[in-house]
């Protein structure tokens, strides 16, 4: 292996595909169009404000358990908890993937003709992916790192150890996702297995990230961020603490490593010793594990070809090719399932940890309120409506936007189709959520009209408005997918104006309530801003969606 | 300078071989042409010969040497052109031919010296500082020719290498490719047109269906089949069963 010839890799793969500009691309634009410059700052700034809010929870979450730590006897327990959490949601995150970075992605099939070994271009791609994944980790280590000052002190072993360990820790949880993907890929000898990697992903990464959620919930108090009971805590989780810092004694070592400098070395040592073995076992048959893949590929060409011929509206075959064109992509797929996903796993998290037999409680309070329908009304809105399947949509299209402009289609029977399939993702699965969620709190039934009703609007305008951000600054030219969905500000944009939407509705609904009008007239108020707001709304969309196809 | 040795290549078990039993030599110095109706085969062919497929069965060496773990030795012998054009859309062409000569560790005079002649002989030289994702497809192919020929390789493989070339740009690659070949280099290309074939090559194989059914000169062909005045195209709809219209 030639150490220059990986740098080259990773540098070309750097100046080649821009992994990190796509992110800034549309702000690029709107600054060169010299539009929306205050929009602009506003946007940056509300996503600054987000970001610092999840960092800020999570610090006070671990700051309470660091605090509970020192009293149980184990001085980093905020920390250690952070190790755990960082590597299974890095481990999760990368399972999904690190096959299109190692395999998948367009550049791979260029490198392949090109006399190189193929420990160089693993080399190479284990960089890149170390690049692109590594910083979710520091997400979550660092406010653990941060509080863990205010607990136990600073010194400059705690800032070394630190460090060391933002640098090190991703190299465990990568290089495990990264063996068993390639695993998994030379199991099904190149096929995809999208039930196992992306369902099951999906489905572990949101239940994780709710199990925190929960976690933190459950230990702030009323009154106070850091107001918590923690006799309460000592009495509930301590048992369950000390099972996990038993069960789970890698990671109480890596925490040891703010402190020990043995543990440091022995640490590094450990994790590039399985990074090292990760990356035997990926090298030898790469290239036979790259067959496999386009092999895969053509072989579902073969497949596709078995079909028989059936005659759709021109709807219907729109529809039918935005679902190839998410089923393309793992990516795609991994996001779709999970945002249609949320509800169920809420519920099962919230079983799981206990959280629902209280929430069971608190129900019965509130159940009484004439606004507790309302609240369930606008929790499902959110649950539909803060998604990026409509606000990338076109984005994921990538190079095939092209054919867009090349068939004879308006830009009406685009939007039309992209629509009416989000419909069908979104609206069924909401009125059956709305369904269960009014059985299962003993809620009228006929409040189902008013909220079919309402929601039908509310999913169109939200749709609409996100589709049309996505198709005036489209980012087609991606080579990794991860760029038209996660790296696309598209997305973020389409959520924010989303949550405006909701809150719109819920003024508009619940306004009239409160001053004491009767609900009738604050439906027709609100069905009025549904009906004007979806029109507009697909009208914009449309206008957007003929701009970009004439350009 | 190719052998192909009884290789197959499947890519389900239910499905029939997208190459079946494949047996083909090929002597260097000579421009041969792969032709076959589509889904035939071609590119399957040359992704095996290129070292991207791995063969179910049967062996291929190039100039001697087999593929063997990642076929570094062999890579290193051959340029490759695509049917579809393989790039980094946001690398400007020059950084591109910098990133394949650095790969094939090519001097740097020696560099300078190859892209400035065939970047003019393809008239892209005005192009080459401009990002790769802005370019036609048509300009893309002639980098791709470029980046194939930058290291001066013993074997030339391109897959349907004239599509979305101009007429001049076309009958450059012709021309490079005859010129190439006189220098005792090989060139192996798929085709789907006759009269480049018939201008151009030495010998041509024709696969249907992932057979070979041809292997010889275009003379061979037309002794063989009792036709000595019948012109390619009608010679390969014969064999391949298709309609003469």
């Amino acid at each position: 292996m030639r150490p220059k010839i990986v740098l080259l890799l990773v540098r070309s793969f750097l100046q080649g595909v821009k992994p990190f500009q796509t992110y800034f691309a549309r702000m690029s634009i709107m600054k060169k169009h010299g539009m929306n410059r205050f929009f602009t700052i506003l946007l940056m700034l509300v996503l600054a404000f987000s970001f610092l809010i999840l960092e800020g929870m999570l610090a006070v979450n671990f700051y309470i358990y660091q605090t509970l730590g020192a009293l149980m006897g184990f001085p980093y327990l905020g920390v250690f908890l952070s190790c755990l959490v960082g590597f299974f949601f890095l481990f999760i995150f990368s399972l999904t993937g690190v096959s299109s970075v190692l395999y998948r992605s367009k550049d791979v099939s260029l490198l392949m003709t090109l006399p190189l070994h193929g420990s160089e271009i693993v080399c190479s791609r284990m960089v890149v992916a170390y690049g692109l994944y590594g910083g979710i980790y520091a997400l979550i280590v660092v406010p653990a790192l941060v509080s863990s000052v205010f607990v136990q002190g600073f010194s400059f072993m705690y800032l070394m150890g630190s460090l060391f360990l933002l640098v090190i820790g991703p190299l465990l949880p990568l290089s495990l996702g990264m063996f068993f993907s390639s695993l998994l890929l030379r199991l099904a000898k190149g096929k995809q297995l999208k039930l196992l990697e992306e369902v099951f992903s999906t489905v572990c990464l949101l239940g994780f990230f709710l199990l925190m959620m929960a976690s933190f919930t459950r230990n702030v108090g009323e009154n106070s961020l850091v107001d918590v009971d923690y006799q309460a805590m000592m009495m509930t989780l301590a048992p369950l603490l000390e099972d996990l810092i038993a069960q789970f004694a890698f990671f109480s070592f890596q925490s040891s490593t703010l402190y020990s400098t043995t543990s440091l070395v022995l640490n590094l040592v450990a994790s590039l010793l399985v990074s090292f073995l990760v990356f035997m076992f990926i090298s030898k048959g790469y290239q036979h594990s790259f067959s496999l893949v386009l092999s895969s590929k053509n072989s579902r060409l073969h497949a596709f070809k078995k079909g028989g011929v059936q005659v759709r509206t021109k709807n219907q075959s729109l529809m039918m090719r935005e679902i190839e064109c998410v089923k393309s992509h793992s990516v795609f797929v991994f996001e779709l399932v999970g945002e249609l996903l949320v509800p169920l796993i809420l519920i099962g998290v919230y079983a799981v940890t206990g959280v629902l037999g209280e929430l069971e409680g608190v129900v019965e309070l509130v159940a009484s309120s004439p606004y507790f329908m309302y609240g369930i009304f606008f929790a499902m809105a959110l649950f539909s409506n803060m998604s990026m399947l409509s606000s990338t949509s076109v984005s994921r299209q990538g190079s095939l936007f092209v054919l867009d402009k090349a068939l004879p289609l308006s830009a009406k029977d685009l939007v039309r189709a992209k629509l009416s399939l989000h419909i069908v993702l979104v609206y069924i699965p909401n009125i059956i959520y709305l369904t269960l969620a009014l059985l299962y709190f003993d809620v009228e039934l006929v409040n189902l009209l008013w909220m079919a009703c309402l929601s039908f609007f509310i999913i169109i305008t939200c749709a609409a408005l996100s589709l049309a951000v996505d198709y005036s600054h489209p980012v087609l030219d991606w080579t990794l997918p991860q760029q038209a969905m996660k790296s696309n500000l598209n997305g973020l944009l389409g959520l924010l104006i989303s949550l405006v939407t909701i809150v719109m509705f819920a003024v508009v609904l619940l306004g009239p309530v409160l001053l004491g009008l009767p609900g009738y007239i604050a439906f027709a108020l609100t069905l009025l801003l549904g009906l004007g707001g979806s029109y507009w709304s697909v009208k914009v969309c449309i206008a957007k969606a003929s701009g970009a196809l004439c350009r | 300078m190719i052998d192909f040795e009884h290789c197959t290549k499947g890519y389900s078990s239910l499905a029939r071989k997208a190459v079946n039993d494949l047996t083909l030599h090929i002597e260097g110095g000579q421009i041969f042409g792969f032709l076959g109706p589509n889904g035939a085969g071609k590119s399957t062919t040359i992704k095996m010969l290129v070292g991207m497929l791995h063969s179910d069965s049967g062996m291929i060496t190039i100039d001697g040497k087999k593929f063997e773990g990642d076929g570094r030795d062999v890579k290193s012998l051959l340029g490759y052109v695509p049917d579809e054009p393989l790039f980094y859309d946001k690398m400007t062409a020059y950084r591109h031919l910098n990133f394949i000569g650095d790969v094939f560790g090519i001097p740097l005079e020696e560099r300078q010296l190859q892209i400035d002649t065939l970047s003019e002989r393809f008239e892209l030289k005005d192009s080459l500082s401009d990002e790769i994702g802005s370019f036609s497809h048509g300009m893309k192919q002639k980098l791709a020719v470029i980046s194939a020929l930058l290291h001066s390789p013993k074997l030339l493989v391109l897959d349907e290498p004239m599509v979305g070339l101009d007429p001049k740009a076309a009958f450059l690659l012709k021309q490079t490719m005859r010129m190439y070949a006189d220098q005792g280099n090989t060139v192996f290309f798929s085709t789907h047109i006759m009269e480049v074939a018939q201008d151009v090559c030495d010998r041509i194989g024709i696969i249907d269906k992932g057979t070979l059914l041809f292997d010889g000169t275009v003379k061979e062909l037309q002794t063989q089949k009792g036709k000595g005045n019948e012109n390619l195209e009608q010679l390969f709809l014969d064999l391949t069963k298709g309609d003469k219209h």
